[in-house]
């Protein structure tokens, strides 16, 4: 039995970064050998940030034993094969980013170069038709995906819409009932030991609670990682310029639609997420060139169904902390950093900040090689991401408005230029290893943001083209007649999940 | 497509430029592409060749009979790598190609064993290791190809003759018709544009041409020295390193499936294994040993009689920052050089050669280079940092190892070697190319061994794993042919 082991575990803030890591916490943990603590406070609202997922979050949810349809009925939730974007490289454009192969690739070649190949050739086939989770959604249909890897149906992913608070009370469930301890109470003070670590926070009663170990998700505020630890932030701001945001919540007036919505504004772009009963909508826009009415009348402008919530405005600044973990605290969700929900990353990023604590859990030695290893680590997902999203904006070919204008001449980091010049000029999509978005992301959104490289792999150019095209057309026809073969969304959700 | 790449002009013949001309005639073929071999190098030949596991799906991509392949190189399987004295005297470690098995939970093997250790067992770590257990009884077999088989993760690499695994290629060479031109290199001709257009070879009355070169001349490094921007530096500042081979007849009656690599007073020696012969390479440092003294040591060490052919060459450590410039690319020892252990040059050949098919550029200028560049450079600085370590973390006494004691540790090495000895977790970043379950087999036989286990290991409970484990593997042995018996067998 390690000696120097941590026993005494507090997490400040409820929310979905709180419960998220509570649940685990509790997973992880025994409740004879640790105490774990969650201490919120009703009068504190919470964000309630990324209802929207990407499949990452079914492992989560797979390694905290949670039954899927059951938390799908808890959260009011709807299944996600994607994210439409509508109106980034000039209104009327329109693509989805699938959770989803594109085809087949051959003789160690990328599907996507013979792809481009048939096209220099005259065949006009969209991308999508050879994505199975692309068609479905565009189809309204889904399923789970097969077993089989022999069948096409096996190659998508899916992830959830769901309702954040919800999710929140369904992990607060599990955790307290796995003997997480919730202290009600608002922090008002926090002391620190000596040498900087945090000693204790005081809750509005008086009532002081110390610990080992520390996980701040008390949002924005970021009341440990900053308040207490002065930890310091990194703007990326230059490179996406929004710094605020408008929700509400809308009537469902139809089926919910298996994916996300997100519609270029003229300043900023809206987002439209249907869940069973109702639809969350927001428009994430820049306060530079939109004031908060004017973000406001263009929402209520552009949902449908009956508005059921008051307009909510968040501002919020991009970027991340220098350090996720300082000392004895670990920032999780938003006092860690803040990204524009555009990929549906915010659940992601706290549930990879809580594995990744497991993954490098400490004693109470805090030895700075792990802390080191945890930073890099986290800087390493924030910024892919950061890069990720950079991408839709620089790549638009709007000039309209000043908003897109700027982004379009924005300067952008080097090494997301070069994957851009690189894919154009040589069809090339680079590395990613390790990374949250990979091959097939990256290709979605190149691809759909309407860039075409100037050619494809050398090793196919003497390949027949009209060959390919049969080939091609094959894998189509396979495509199309299993996803047509599909139940819809609706069914799938009455037949698992319904709420 | 009018610039595209026509011809490939590799220049050197020796292993690497033959493994270079069957691998890329092969992955590349339906592109209409020539490969011409120029053979004007002259190269350091070893008298062994290693290479790891990785390299065997290589082997297959070309269409080699693994029969036929080990039964004409003389070839025996390794199962990893023994090192003897490194800590002391006499000191034992093993580090295993294979991956240990999975026992619970998301830990790394290392933290039971860790465990383990701070409760009081006496076994060490390689005690564990199936492929350590079944080297030294020198035993062997092949993978299991059912999944939940015990066997399944056994992993394996191969000790090649040099010259008959050289031989062995001239053939797969010739029969697959590729060009080949022999005579003294003179000089690179280039285009304006600063891209190679020719060679020419002393005695030859026309240039050769090529639209893209492959300079495997080894230390001689002809084509890519030629770009001032590709410099090599010896980031590990390992320098005066020497090394002396030789091949012996086989005087042991077994035949362990491993490298031994053992620490003596001025430098370490590399035993390997085939199936008739042993080959010997002692490394050492000439400001502190003459070639005459470690020949004299070499040959006494052997007690053998018979004359012994003995070759010294200077091992010229260092790793360049740029591969391919304009329509250049090093691949071997032109490229890189860093001290073989687990992982040999010859073996990661085959990686260059693979990210060349994966990003073959479209015209003599590309930017797939700055790519490859990326990859090779990550892959290469890990392993030069994992073959640093039994250097770096040698605990023996005498001036040569003092000084690898001294040497300076990069960032990237030292945080490794504090996060493993402070927690026993393994840093990701860059760990691409050796895997994790090495770099732990690595540092514990080295001495590095954790002060401490992952804490959640205790949610688990207690656990008689490790005693099953030990009991498995020798039931398992039990089974095993001899290396020597599976030979025979192998090769009929």
């Amino acid at each position: 039995m390690n000696q120097n082991r941590i026993k005494n575990i507090v997490i400040v803030g409820g929310g979905s970064a709180g419960w998220m890591a509570a649940a685990a916490m509790a997973k992880y943990l025994s409740s004879d050998r640790y105490q774990i603590s969650l201490v919120e406070s009703d009068q504190i609202g919470i964000v309630g940030v990324g209802e929207a997922t990407i499949p990452g979050i079914r492992e989560f949810n797979q390694k905290l034993g949670i039954d899927e349809n059951e938390f799908m009925k808890a959260t009011n939730a709807t299944y996600k094969l994607g994210i439409e974007f509508n109106n980034w490289t000039q209104k009327g454009d329109s693509y989805i980013h699938p959770f989803s192969y594109f085809g087949q690739d051959m003789n160690g070649v990328s599907f996507h170069d013979y792809w481009v190949k048939v096209r220099q050739a005259g065949d006009q086939t969209p991308l999508s038709a050879y994505s199975p989770g692309y068609v479905a959604a565009e189809l309204n249909k889904f399923a789970h995906p097969s077993s089989d890897p022999k069948s096409v149906l096996s190659r998508y992913f899916y992830a959830f819409h769901f309702d954040a608070t919800l999710y929140g009370q369904f992990l607060r469930q599990k955790a307290e009932s796995d003997g997480v301890n919730r202290i009600e109470g608002k922090v008002i003070d926090f002391a620190l030991l000596d040498d900087g670590f945090i000693k204790s926070i005081q809750i509005e009663d008086g009532q002081e609670i110390t610990g080992d170990l520390f996980i701040d998700c008390t949002g924005f505020r970021g009341l440990l990682i900053e308040q207490a630890l002065k930890t310091g932030y990194q703007d990326y701001s230059q490179w996406l310029p929004c710094d605020s945001a408008v929700a509400v919540q809308t009537e469902s007036v139809e089926d919910p639609i298996p994916y996300t919505q997100a519609n270029a504004q003229e300043a900023g772009w809206q987002w439209r997420i249907p869940l069973q009963s109702r639809v969350g909508n927001g428009y994430v826009f820049c306060s530079k060139y939109l004031s908060d009415d004017e973000a406001i009348e263009s929402l209520l402008t552009n949902v449908n169904g009956e508005v059921l919530t008051q307009p909510r405005v968040l501002k919020f600044k991009t970027g991340r902390r220098n350090k996720f973990w300082n000392k004895n605290c670990v920032a999780v969700g938003l006092s860690s950093g803040f990204l524009e929900p555009l990929e549906s990353t915010s659940i992601h990023l706290i549930q990879t900040s809580i594995m990744k604590l497991i993954n490098l859990f400490p004693d109470n030695s805090f030895n700075d090689a792990l802390i080191e290893e945890y930073n890099t680590q986290m800087t390493a997902q924030f910024e892919q991401v950061k890069n990720f999203l950079i991408l839709h904006y620089k790549t638009t070919q709007r000039e309209e408005t000043p908003f897109w204008k700027y982004c379009k001449e924005m300067e952008i980091p080097e090494d997301l230029a070069f994957r851009i010049k690189l894919f154009k000029q040589t069809g090339q999509i680079a590395p990613c290893k390790k990374e949250i978005f990979v091959h097939e992301n990256w290709m979605a959104v190149l691809f759909g943001q309407n860039l075409m490289p100037q050619t494809y792999h050398p090793k196919i150019k003497d390949l027949d083209a009209n060959q390919l095209k049969a080939i091609l057309g094959q894998m189509r026809h396979v495509v199309n007649q299993s996803v047509t073969a599909m139940p819809s969304h609706m069914e799938t959700i009455n037949k698992y999940c319904k709420a | 497509m009018n610039n595209s790449i026509k011809k490939i002009v590799i220049v050197g013949a020796d292993i690497t430029g033959l493994t270079a001309a069957v691998y890329l005639s092969s992955q590349l073929k339906g592109m209409g592409l020539t490969v011409e071999v120029l053979d004007c190098a002259e190269i350091n030949k070893p008298k062994v060749i290693s290479t790891s596991p990785q390299a065997n799906q290589y082997f297959q991509a070309m269409g080699f009979n693994m029969q036929n392949m080990i039964s004409q190189t003389d070839a025996t399987f390794s199962l990893g790598s023994a090192f003897i004295g490194w800590q002391s005297a006499d000191s034992f470690a093993f580090n295993s190609y294979s991956q240990p098995p999975e026992i619970a939970g998301f830990f790394d093997f290392q933290h039971f064993w860790v465990k383990a250790k701070l409760a009081g067992t006496k076994h060490s770590y390689h005690e564990y290791s199936l492929s350590a257990s079944a080297a030294k009884q020198a035993k062997f077999a092949l993978p299991s190809p059912q999944n939940n088989h015990p066997l399944a993760q056994m992993a394996f690499g191969i000790n090649f003759d040099a010259e008959l695994l050289h031989e062995f290629m001239q053939h797969q060479f010739s029969a697959s018709g590729i060009g080949y031109k022999k005579g003294a290199f003179e000089r690179v001709n280039f285009s304006e544009d600063g891209t190679i257009t020719s060679i020419q070879l002393a005695g030859l009355d026309e240039p050769i041409s090529g639209d893209f070169f492959i300079d495997c001349s080894g230390d001689q490094a002809l084509l890519i020295d030629q770009y001032k921007q590709s410099v090599k530096t010896n980031p590990s500042n390992l320098k005066e390193m020497r090394s002396a081979s030789m091949l012996v007849e086989s005087k042991d009656s077994e035949l362990r499936p491993q490298q031994t690599f053992m620490a003596l007073p001025q430098g370490y020696l590399r035993e390997c294994h085939l199936q008739n012969k042993m080959a010997l390479n002692f490394v050492f440092n000439s400001s502190q040993v003459s070639d005459g003294d470690v020949t004299l040591g070499l040959k006494q060490n052997t007690q053998n009689a018979t004359s012994i052919d003995i070759e010294s060459n200077d091992l010229k450590f260092g790793i360049r920052n740029q591969f391919w410039v304009e329509n250049c690319l090093a691949i071997g020892s032109s490229a890189y050089q860093f001290p073989e252990f687990d992982y040999s040059e010859y073996s990661y050949v085959f990686n260059q050669l693979q990210y060349l098919v994966d990003l073959f550029p479209h015209a003599k200028k590309s930017l797939n280079a700055t790519v490859y560049n990326q990859q090779v450079t990550a892959d290469i600085m890990s392993v030069n940092d994992f073959s640093l370590l039994p250097l770096v973390l040698n605990q023996r006494d005498g001036k040569f190892w003092d000084e690898l004691k001294k040497r300076p540790l990069f960032s990237d090495l030292k945080h490794r070697l504090k996060l493993f000895e402070n927690s026993g977790r393994l840093t990701e970043s860059n760990d691409s190319f050796i895997p994790k379950y090495m770099w732990a087999s690595m540092l514990i036989g080295q001495g590095a061994v954790p002060k401490t286990y992952h804490p959640l290991l205790d949610e688990l409970g207690e656990s008689n794993a490790l005693d099953k484990m030990r009991k498995q593997i020798d039931s398992l042995i039990d089974q095993m042919p001899t290396h020597k018996t599976f030979l025979s067998q192998f090769c009929k």
